[in-house]
């Protein structure tokens, strides 16, 4: 029997390159360049990654671009960075997942000859050998629609003669609710394979399933592009020892990072101290971006004698967010305020004003007596569908969920409070 | 408040009228049309609120039947109090009081509770303009009552913000239109239909790319043929550019053989030669000149001779030389050193005589002025100046509190004699005097209460009267019968016509007698008909009579007892004052103007004492003063002495200490520093005399001893001095004759060398000139030339052979070079043999033709690939994808806010219907409940009143289809009902919170139904219940339905009162037995 040779990898996943940030409608040209780039400079970096490390090969476990409407800049600069992979002596894999399935637009561009590609029809498997000796098997499968929900799990089986099996897959493990429920699995199917390492995609928090037998990994990934993907963003550095053992390293490769800070307007009298804390707060978030560029929503919240100017009288955008953006394109850690959330609540006690005998405390009664029914989704929903314009925008109001429709109660209930006691200190 | 009389002095169509006795019920006047009612409105409205404003339209209502403009009007509180108002002109109104006491001052402010002229109009004298429409609920007096309560919303307006948000709504997405959703719904579109035609990219990339792969491939095969064609074309070209040196070379070849014989010439032969006889004649030149300047040289030799002597003083000469400036500086300086001296000296006496005459230097010496003297100076200044402040603010202080001492003791006397001038308080007891202005309050209360009961019991006497009258009334109604037509009066016509017929008959005429006896019984049965229907009215009739009878025996029952229950609160009222008149210590007020000059000589006693009492603290107070200045002057005198003792003590210790020093007693301590800074100067001066005379002194000595060097080295060289004194022009003629002497010494020695150097080369130029002589002779054997001319014939024959082998093999180089390598020249010249020159030149155009061709196809190819390449790396980086993916993204995202946002306003907005609802509901502001109620009745329960929350307008609502209906559906009865009715809910809410006024309808109900105008009536007397009603008609059938309505003995309780008014005059109609006017 012969020794078993260690070696590297790099697992990525869910690139979506070429995607759009969410929320920044309004940026400046010199941030919009940076995260025009910021998905594929991410990818870039995890080449680069895999060039410094001397890695044996790379994975992309699916979702390489956003839509079936990829744009060719995505595919070339994809082909591009695999070619200079491949330039280096390293070879990658490549899965497509419900974001880019192989039914999607391409440009029928010739894949590098160091890049493989996994087909749809049935789980492909490579082996990948140095100096001759075989160092794993790789089996993998492309989603060749943009729905599949059937469980690809039992599709792959390891070959007894691999010394390390690699099982590639986008899929969601366990039926995470945030995620579309595509190729559902559980992590018993995923055992049942008998792979060492599954690399997978689709969820884009990154997570360690299971730390062995199998090591079941989502890298998440490599660049946040929504408030939703806050935090460090990036791809596993995976080193199997002469032992087996493998040992999953996370390094971040995202270009901006994308913050979410609270603030209380509790304590603040005037519209100097609530401007002098935001600037606080941008620049500790600075400070947290370790010298990344970052997108940070800043939500203003608590009951304070701001919340009448805020709801009534500030622009949001223009009185909060361009004065903190000043001066910020200019800098390579910029910090860019995607956007002043105003969810601070009037100073007073809408649970006792509630109790008053009057006309307000009617409204607000109104609103906790739809809150208190059994289906207060539904009934907002009819509450909606009764005006005529409904019908415009059905589809879209269907598909509120049901705590989306009681934040929009709770939004129409301070809206309200604040219309009709616009003097109230 | 109720209106219970008024008198007309002149006003428009009124002189002299007036009314007393109005009770606080209903009142009804009834007139045609202008007989003057709308005249008496205005009146009452006048004499509360005066004349309005100037106006062009107004109408004064001028008194053309005579009289003052103007009249009075007699009034009675709720609390039971009477007023009489008055009002001339445009003068300010009148009040007087029941004691009285007069007042001018206007009715609203004091009576009405602060109303306002427009609102007393348009909701307490309403006539059929002001009642219409609902303008009456925006008015700022009655908004506030109207929705104060219940809403809980300050200045926000339910209707603004309801409008508000449906703008929003609007604004945000319509059914149709192009509204912000519905503008993002279709630019979404827009944007997600351009990016599926962007998808037809990929074709045409993948086309692009097979294109310039092809066109690659061609130009290849062209570019690889082209270098074929170049190569050929190359071999062509080198044939036609080797010919001309291979036919070059031979040519030289053949001349070369003809000068073979001059082969061996020396190298370089012929310039040799010729440098040999330029360098002998240059030599020979040489030697001349070197003979010629080796004689001018000893020439020069023999003429220099220096001055020895001087040459040996060199070195005193020099260090002489070297303190020339010391020297001249010393001279030079020596004259001012001399004068500075005598002015030090001149200074320091001046110094001294500052001192005084005494002062020399030994005493200079003594004197101390160290720090610790200085200090004990500064000491005795700070002391003395001290004592001496001290002294003089204790002095200060003594006079100022003499001042204020004599100040306190004026005034003390001056209180003393002003309370002295005070006459007594007729009350000293401030207790007594409070109980007996209580005791004055409260009796006022009872003389006010026991008239408002006088006048009730009046009243209620006078309307037992009236009943007991109506009763009679009545009972004499009921003894009478009306006649009626007995019923047997039908039979004779039965009888008569029943003849007739049977003569008819009989006569055979059918007809005629048909018809007689027919008409005989009709007759007949009209007579019985008749007679049954009377009985049935008088029976109707009886019956009225009857129940009108029994409520007025009610209702005089119920006046009986009311009168009892007056007295007995008339005789509580009575012990009361008897109470009071005991604490007050007098005689019982006879009314209520003697009570009042009792309060106002309590006022007076009071005034008194307070004064007094004033006047004994202001006294107390001065001598408490006086008392303290004395005792602040004593103490301050006290002090003075012990510091002016201090200051002079320090004056003699002063004094000795300056004797003991030597100084003289007149010096202060302030003016020592002055005598020590003098001392300290002279001082100074001293020192400055010192240091001149030594420097004097210095100067002198060292100028002797240089003058004396320099005459030695003047005697040395044997040389004179210039002056008596030698100085510093004898050192410079030194200086100058040793320079002299230095540079001719220099000078011999310098031709010396010259010449012995020329000497040396005179000699080697001879040697020179032999052995050019040698090599000249040498040249000519190496060339076999016997002398110079033949020499150089054989020198042009070798150039001639060099240049020829030269060039053979320029030639020949470039062959080789053509051919590249030796064989290929051998095979290059064989080509050139046999080759001929016109044929090359038709094969070399051939190849360029091709060529050209060839590179013109790979030009094209190129700029074609250029292109195709530009196009596929526009289509790379053509970012329009990625543009309108990012766009999508960012309009889906406004979508989304937009809708979020739209979906907010909506849930607000029902938010709103749904209070609002509970409003109308359950939260009806008071007017609009009362007005309601009022409605109710009018409408006979058909309507419900109500007012949206937040506006000034109000809803019906129909009781039976619950359906709304707006103003401008209503009819004008039933707007005018609506109006009446929310008139007196206002009038009823005024008066819960101020003073409840009389209401004054003119002809509010013309517009009525018979069954609303009776409900209508209904209410008045209800609501006259409460407030008095004054009602003004031109249609006297509302006496008839007042009448009717008040026979419910719901509203008998209502006193009502009737009047008729014809052309100016008014009447007071005597009561039926209702108490209304009976139908004229």
């Amino acid at each position: 029997m012969t020794a078993f040779m260690p070696f590297s990898f790099v697992h990525c996943a869910d690139l979506h390159l070429d995607s759009p940030f969410e929320g920044i409608h309004a940026a400046a040209p010199a941030i919009a360049a940076v995260l025009r780039e910021a998905t594929f400079t991410a990818f870039d970096r995890i080449i680069d990654l895999a060039i410094i490390e001397a890695v044996d090969f790379i994975i992309v476990a699916g979702d390489v671009h956003d839509g079936e409407n990829r744009s060719l800049r995505a595919q070339l600069r994809f082909r591009d960075a695999l070619r200079k992979a491949g330039e280096a002596g390293i070879r990658c894999f490549v899965a497509h997942g419900n974001h880019d399935p192989l039914s999607g637009w391409e440009a029928h561009l010739l894949m590098p000859a160091q890049a493989e590609r996994f087909g749809g029809q049935d789980v492909e498997g490579f082996t990948v050998q140095r100096h001759g000796a075989t160092l794993a098997h790789i089996y993998g499968i492309s989603y060749p629609v943009k729905e599949v929900n059937v469980n690809l799990a039992p599709g792959f089986r390891r070959d007894p003669e691999a010394p390390f099996a690699i099982g590639v897959l986008h899929c969601n493990v366990g039926g995470d609710p945030n995620y579309d429920n595509y190729a559902p699995c559980v992590v018993e199917d995923l055992a049942a394979a008998g792979m060492d390492y599954w690399a997978l995609g689709h969820i884009h928090a990154r997570k360690i399933v299971r730390d062995q037998e199998p090591c079941i990994v989502y890298p998440g990934n490599p660049q946040g592009r929504s408030r939703r993907e806050m935090g460090p963003r990036g791809c596993y550095l995976v080193r199997v020892d002469s032992a087996r053992r493998i040992t999953p390293t996370f390094v971040p490769t995202d270009v901006v990072r994308w913050f979410i800070e609270d603030l209380d307007i509790g304590g603040l009298s005037t519209w100097d101290d609530l401007l002098d804390e935001l600037s606080r707060v941008r620049d500790e978030v600075r400070a947290g971006a370790e010298g990344r560029a970052a997108i940070l929503r800043l939500n203003l919240t608590g009951r304070g004698e701001l919340h009448r100017e805020l709801a009534r009288r500030i622009d949001l955008e223009r009185d909060l967010a361009e004065p903190l953006r000043e001066g910020e394109p200019e800098r390579p850690d910029f910090v860019w305020v995607e956007s002043v959330q105003n969810r601070t609540r009037p100073p007073l006690d809408l649970s006792q004003r509630r109790l008053v005998q009057d006309f307000v405390g009617d409204f607000l009664n109104a609103a906790q007596n739809l809150r208190a029914q059994e289906n207060p989704g539904a009934l907002l929903r009819e509450v909606l569908s009764r005006r005529p314009e409904h019908r415009v925008i059905a589809a879209t109001l269907m598909q509120l969920a049901d705590a989306e429709l009681l934040a929009i109660l709770n939004d129409a209930e301070i809206l309200g409070v604040d219309q009709l006691l616009p003097e109230e200190e | 408040m109720y209106l219970s009389g008024f008198h007309i002095d002149g006003f428009g169509i009124y002189h002299d009228q007036g009314v007393q006795d109005l009770p606080p019920g209903l009142v009804l006047f009834v007139g045609d049309n202008e007989s003057g009612k709308t005249t008496l409105m205005e009146f009452l409205r006048t004499l509360l609120f005066g004349f309005p404003r100037r106006a062009p339209t107004r109408n004064d209502y001028d008194p053309w039947r005579g009289g003052n403009h103007g009249g009075r009007l007699q009034v009675v509180m709720h609390d039971g109090r009477p007023y009489t108002i008055e009002r001339s002109g445009r003068h300010p109104a009148t009040i007087t009081q029941a004691g009285g006491t007069r007042m001018q001052i206007e009715p609203a402010l004091h009576l009405l509770g602060g109303l306002d002229r427009d609102t007393f109009k348009h909701v307490f004298a309403v006539g059929l303009n002001e009642l219409q429409g609902l303008g009456v609920l925006s008015q700022e007096g009655v908004r506030g009552r109207l929705l104060a309560a219940g809403t809980g919303l300050g200045s926000a307006s339910v209707p603004e913000v309801m409008k508000g948000l449906d703008k929003e709504l609007a604004n945000l997405l319509a059914q149709r239109g192009e509204r912000r959703i519905n503008l993002l719904l279709k630019k979404l579109k827009e944007i997600e239909a351009r990016i599926r035609e962007i998808q037809g990219q990929a074709a045409a990339y993948a086309e692009g790319q097979r294109q310039r792969e092809q066109l690659e491939a061609r130009v290849e095969a062209n570019r690889q043929e082209a270098e074929r064609r170049r190569r050929e074309l190359g071999r062509v070209e080198r044939l036609e550019q080797a010919r001309v040196p291979w036919a070059n070379r031979n040519r030289a070849r053949e001349q070369a053989v003809i000068v073979e014989y001059a082969r061996n010439f020396p190298v370089n032969g012929l310039e040799r030669l010729e440098g040999l006889h330029k360098e002998m004649n240059a030599h020979r030149q040489t030697r001349q000149q070197r003979e010629g300047e080796i004689n001018r040289l000893k020439e020069q030799l023999g003429r220099l001779t220096p001055d020895e002597a001087v040459l040996a003083g060199q070195d005193a000469i020099e260090a002489l030389a070297g303190e020339r400036a010391h020297l001249a500086a010393a001279l030079n300086d020596y004259p001012a050193a001399k004068s500075d001296l005598d002015q030090a000296q001149t200074e320091f006496a001046r110094k001294l005589r500052e001192l005084g005459p005494a002062w020399d230097v030994p005493r200079l010496a003594e004197v101390d002025t160290s720090v610790q003297v200085r200090q004990r100076v500064a000491e005795f200044a700070r002391q003395m100046q001290a004592a001496e402040r001290r002294f003089e603010t204790a002095r200060a202080q003594e006079l100022a509190l003499a001042e204020a001492a004599t100040e306190a003791q004026n005034q003390a006397e001056a209180a003393a004699q002003h309370l002295q001038d005070l006459p007594a308080p007729s009350l000293n007891d401030n207790q007594e005097l409070a109980r007996r202005q209580e005791a004055v309050r409260r009796m006022r209360t009872w003389l006010h209460q026991r008239e408002v009961l006088a006048e009730r019991l009046r009243s209620r006497m006078s309307a037992l009267d009236e009943a007991g009258a109506r009763a009679a009334a009545l009972q004499g109604q009921l003894t009478k019968s009306a006649a009626t037509l007995p019923g047997w009066l039908g039979l004779p016509w039965v009888v008569l016509g029943l003849g007739l017929g049977g003569f008819f008959l009989w006569r055979r005429d059918y007809l005629t007698g048909g018809l007689v006896a027919g008409v005989g019984l009709a007759l007949a049965g009209f007579f019985v008909w008749v007679s049954r229907r009377q009985a049935a009215g008088e029976g109707q009739r009886r019956a009225a009579i009857e129940q009108e009878l029994e409520q007025v025996e009610g209702n005089r029952a119920g006046l009986a007892a009311a009168i009892t229950e007056l007295t007995g609160q008339s005789a509580a009222a009575e012990a009361e004052i008897s109470r009071a008149v005991q604490v007050m210590d007098r005689e019982p007020p006879a009314d209520v103007t003697v009570l009042e000059e009792i309060a106002g000589e309590l006022e007076q006693a009071a005034a008194q004492l307070r004064d007094w009492q004033a006047r004994e603290q202001d006294q107390r107070q001065a001598e408490d003063h006086l008392a303290q200045a004395k005792a602040r002057l004593a103490k301050a005198r006290a002090e003075t002495e012990p510091a002016n003792e201090d200051f002079k003590r320090l004056q003699a210790e002063w004094a000795g200490w300056l004797t003991d020093r030597g100084f003289s007693d007149a010096v202060r301590p302030e003016g020592f520093e002055t005598v020590l800074k003098a001392v300290e100067n002279a001082r100074d001066a001293a020192r400055v005399l010192d240091g001149q005379s030594r420097r004097v002194q210095q100067m002198s000595g060292y100028i002797a001893a240089a003058r004396g060097r320099i005459g030695q080295g003047l005697t040395d060289c044997g040389r004179p001095p210039l002056a008596a004194e030698p100085g510093v022009g004898d050192l410079d003629a030194l200086r100058l004759a040793l320079t002299a002497a230095l540079k001719t010494s220099q000078q011999q020695r310098e031709l010396t060398d010259k010449l012995a150097a020329a000497t040396q080369a005179l000699d080697i130029l001879k040697s020179r000139g032999q052995e050019l002589e040698r090599e000249g002779d040498d040249l000519l054997r190496q060339a076999g030339a016997a002398e110079a001319e033949d020499f150089r014939r054989r020198g042009e024959a070798h150039q001639k052979w060099r240049e020829l082998v030269k060039q053979m093999e320029t030639e020949e180089t470039a062959l080789y070079r053509m051919a590249g390598a030796q064989e290929a020249l051998a095979a290059l010249e064989e080509e050139l043999s046999r080759t001929d020159p016109l044929d090359l030149q038709g094969e070399k155009e051939r190849l360029q033709a091709r060529v050209r061709e060839l590179s013109s196809l790979i030009s094209q190819d190129d700029q074609e690939i250029g292109d195709l390449k530009g196009k596929l790396k526009s289509m790379e980086q053509d970012e329009q994808l990625s543009d309108l993916l990012f766009q999508q993204r960012t309009v889906k995202e406004q979508l989304a806010g937009a809708t979020r946002r739209w979906a907010s306003l909506a849930v607000c907005r029902h938010l709103l219907e749904e209070a609002r609802g509970v409003y109308e509901r359950e939260r009806q502001p008071q007017v609009i409940r009362e007005a309601d109620r009022f409605l109710h009745t009018m409408t006979h329960g058909r309507y419900r009143l109500l007012a949206a929350v937040g506006e000034d307008g109000v809803h019906l609502e129909s009781n039976r289809s619950l359906a709304r209906k707006e103003e401008v559906v209503w009819s004008a009865g039933l707007a005018d009902q609506v109006y009446l009715a929310i008139r007196l809910g206002l009038a009823r809410e005024f008066g819960r919170h101020s003073e409840p006024l009389p209401v004054i309808l003119d002809d509010v109900l013309v517009k009525f139904d018979p069954a609303r105008r009776k409900n209508t009536a209904r209410v008045i007397l209800d609501f006259a219940r409460e407030q008095q009603v004054l009602l003004f008609s031109c249609h006297p059938e509302f006496v008839d339905i007042v009448a009717a309505v008040r026979r419910d003995p719901r509203h008998q309780e209502t006193a009502v009162a009737c009047f008729a008014i014809a052309d100016g005059v008014i009447n007071r109609v005597s009561a039926g037995p209702t108490g209304v006017l009976p139908r004229q």
